[in-house]
């Protein structure tokens, strides 16, 4: 980790506005990314994004290792957007899932940038709650299902079942707009 | 089998957002930080008070450049004392522009007339006037109030009868409300050298009283030290005082042609932190490389260095003897959400066949018969000499390099599928002729995606040759148009 970045975190530590603010830009896209993968729209990935930057900020005092402070903002993002879905999740099971089709047709990004992966955001988007929580601990941001099962409150074997139907879900809607993910 | 299958959609699924970072709304910043630091003002917070300041000393500029203009339509007292104590009328007169300034006018014998101005923006308004005339002798046992009821219910002024005035008085001034002097009488009384006071009273027909204090101090001198304007109606409270003082900067206020100054303000520019030496991710513009073959070609450019043409035998736009392939390195960089800027380099072999005729030293007279179609039996022959022509067929490969741009418009995308429509133009060089070649082109197409780094195009082109344009007559240009069916493959490279 670079000693510049260590300085920021301990300027914002102490409250430095300028600091706060060089570190809101350091990590406000990588952050931003994460909460688009975990919430269903963009205006609730913006909430959980500003409420995840506040959470930080206010306990930053409390990271004592601060070289680990890339992976304690992610994981303080990943719980926001986790608090996030338990607060919203009896609205949100009322949203249907055949939205895919819509969503992925609606693209008109350029198909040389942003359309692959806009479009695979929008499947992962549409999935039903939990299997979208699942796919993105597991397989994008690489928890184990014991921390899985901690962070959702479920077992271990909830959570593996929801991913192996989540994964087959997310390859058959892959699938339709061109991607096979198989061997 | 399971696992690995898991873990290809785990890393293709890692590889897709590992460098996924949109950017947030200008407005987040903002918001989170006036929640971790809610002491420290914000921009807005930081030229609030500077902004609310010049919003204070322009709104003073502005009334105190319209005061100005309320003082010449200040309340109107004209006063004029007759030498007996007699009838005296105030008439709340408007102005012609409906200012509603109030004017207070004494009729008299002798028709003298004084006029006073009260300043309604003064918390005394005291007014000053002259005495032309004799002081007004008051009986110091009758109360202001009720001489001026008394003076008031004995007028002569108008027609109205007195309960009529009364009447009317109190339903425009129901209420009595007095203005202050700026100094209590009593202390005044209880001055070294004030030896007398008086008070005189002027009634109005709309129950409009105005006084005026008055005092004679020890060397003889009369002095007036205020005059109070009240409406003297049983349960008045308004005042024409108290309307020019209270109401006038409302009706002002609500005038339409009451504009407030636009300040403009300018934003300062803040640079932006460089805290860290981070370098800002663009955003993301894949560059595609294609390969691709055009196997079909028709145009025809031939060059005959032979100036006794006579003519050429016109072939086939799809002849077997004359046919070729050109291939294609192409790049593709995107320049908009739904444009690509394409560029090539292309190499074209194609075999060139072409007939025609030249004239030779040798002549030849031809005799033909002919018949006449409209009599049978006319009949004759004629003599004809001509140039014996020699046919020359001319076949040879033809080798031209190239550079292209176009640019690709996708009008539809559904699914695997994009369409699109392209145009550019296209020099190609001919190295045994020294030939340029320059072409429009014009294709369209689709694209088929195969995966996210590779598709396939499908793109029926045609072109035109624009040296058709010019007149050499060395060049044989037969067929400059082109057509071609073009068929890469494209990956992703950047």
């Amino acid at each position: 980790m670079l000693e510049k970045e260590i300085q920021l975190v301990l300027a914002c530590k102490r409250n430095d506005p300028k600091a706060q603010t060089a570190f809101y830009n350091l990590y406000k896209g990588r952050l931003l990314g994460i909460c688009r993968r975990y919430a269903r729209t963009e205006a609730e990935s913006e909430d959980i994004f500003q409420e995840a930057f506040i959470k930080i900020f206010k306990n930053l005092h409390t990271l004592e290792k601060i070289e680990s402070v890339n992976s304690w903002v992610k994981s303080s993002v990943i719980r926001t957007a986790i608090d996030h879905y338990r607060q919203a999740v009896h609205e949100r099971e009322q949203v249907g899932y055949e939205n895919i089709i819509e969503t992925s047709d609606s693209q008109d990004d350029n198909v040389f940038s942003n359309l692959c992966r806009d479009q695979i955001l929008g499947i992962i988007n549409t999935l039903p709650n939990g299997y979208r929580m699942i796919i993105n601990l597991y397989l994008i941001d690489g928890f184990a299902h014991a921390d899985i099962a901690e962070m959702l409150h479920i077992s271990e074997g909830t959570s593996k079942s929801q991913l192996s139907r989540g994964r087959e879900l997310l390859k058959k809607e892959l699938l339709k707009i061109g991607y096979e993910v198989t061997n | 089998m399971e696992n690995h299958k898991e873990d290809i959609l785990k890393k293709f699924l890692q590889d897709t957002f590992s460098d996924y970072e949109p950017e947030p709304k200008d407005t987040s910043w903002s918001t989170i930080f006036s929640a971790i630091q809610p002491n420290q003002p914000t921009f807005w917070g930081k030229i609030k008070p500077y902004v609310a300041s010049i919003l204070v000393v322009l709104m003073g500029i502005w009334l105190c450049y319209n005061s100005s203009n309320v003082e010449a339509n200040n309340l109107e007292i004209a006063f004029n004392f007759s030498e007996q104590a007699g009838i005296i009328a105030i008439d709340n007169v408007p102005k012609s522009d409906n200012s509603q300034t109030e004017k207070i006018q004494q009729h008299s014998d002798n028709g003298q007339t004084e006029k006073v101005n009260l300043n309604p923006w003064s918390k005394s308004s005291i007014i000053k006037f002259r005495q032309h005339n004799e002081e007004e002798k008051v009986d110091e046992n009758v109360q202001p109030e009720t001489l001026a009821t008394h003076k008031l219910l004995n007028g002569r002024v108008g027609t109205l009868a007195t309960d009529e005035k009364k009447e009317l008085a109190m339903t425009e001034y129901p209420k009595e409300i007095i203005v202050k002097n700026a100094t209590p009488k009593e202390e005044l009384e209880s001055h070294p050298t004030v030896e007398k006071w008086s008070d005189k009273v002027v009634v109005s027909t709309d129950n409009l009283t105005a006084s005026t204090s008055e005092r004679v101090d020890k060397s003889g001198r009369l002095g007036t030290l205020a005059t109070d304007v009240k409406t003297i109606a049983t349960g008045m409270e308004n005042s024409i005082i108290e309307q020019v003082r209270y109401i006038r900067p409302m009706e002002s206020l609500r005038n339409k042609d009451f504009t407030l100054t636009k300040i403009a303000l300018n934003s300062p520019m803040i640079t932006p932190l460089t805290t860290l030496n981070r370098e800002a991710k663009p955003v993301r513009q894949h560059t595609y490389l294609s390969m691709s073959i055009t196997p079909i070609q028709t145009y025809r450019i031939l060059t005959i260095n032979n100036n006794n043409v006579q003519n050429v035998q016109t072939s086939k736009l799809f002849d077997s003897e004359r046919n070729g392939w050109q291939f294609d390195l192409e790049m593709t960089k995107p320049i908009g959400k739904l444009w690509n800027f394409r560029t090539n380099l292309s190499y074209l072999r194609m075999r060139q066949w072409s007939e025609y005729q030249v004239s030779t030293d040798e002549l030849v007279l031809r005799n033909t018969n002919y018949r006449n179609s409209n009599s049978n039996s006319s009949q004759g022959a004629s003599n004809a000499l001509e140039v014996v022509g020699q046919t020359v067929t001319e076949s040879k490969n033809l080798h031209m390099v190239g550079l292209k741009m176009d640019v690709q418009k996708f009008f539809k995308i559904t699914g695997r599928n994009r369409y699109f429509i392209s145009t550019g133009t296209q020099l190609m060089y001919e190295n045994t002729q020294k030939q340029s070649n320059i072409f429009l082109n014009v294709s369209g197409g689709f694209q088929y995606i195969v995966s996210p780094t590779t598709f396939i195009t499908i793109e029926p082109i045609a072109s035109y040759s624009l040296n058709n344009f010019n007149d050499s007559r060395s060049v044989l240009q037969a067929n400059g148009y082109n057509l071609g069916l073009k068929m890469g493959v494209s990956f992703k490279v950047k």
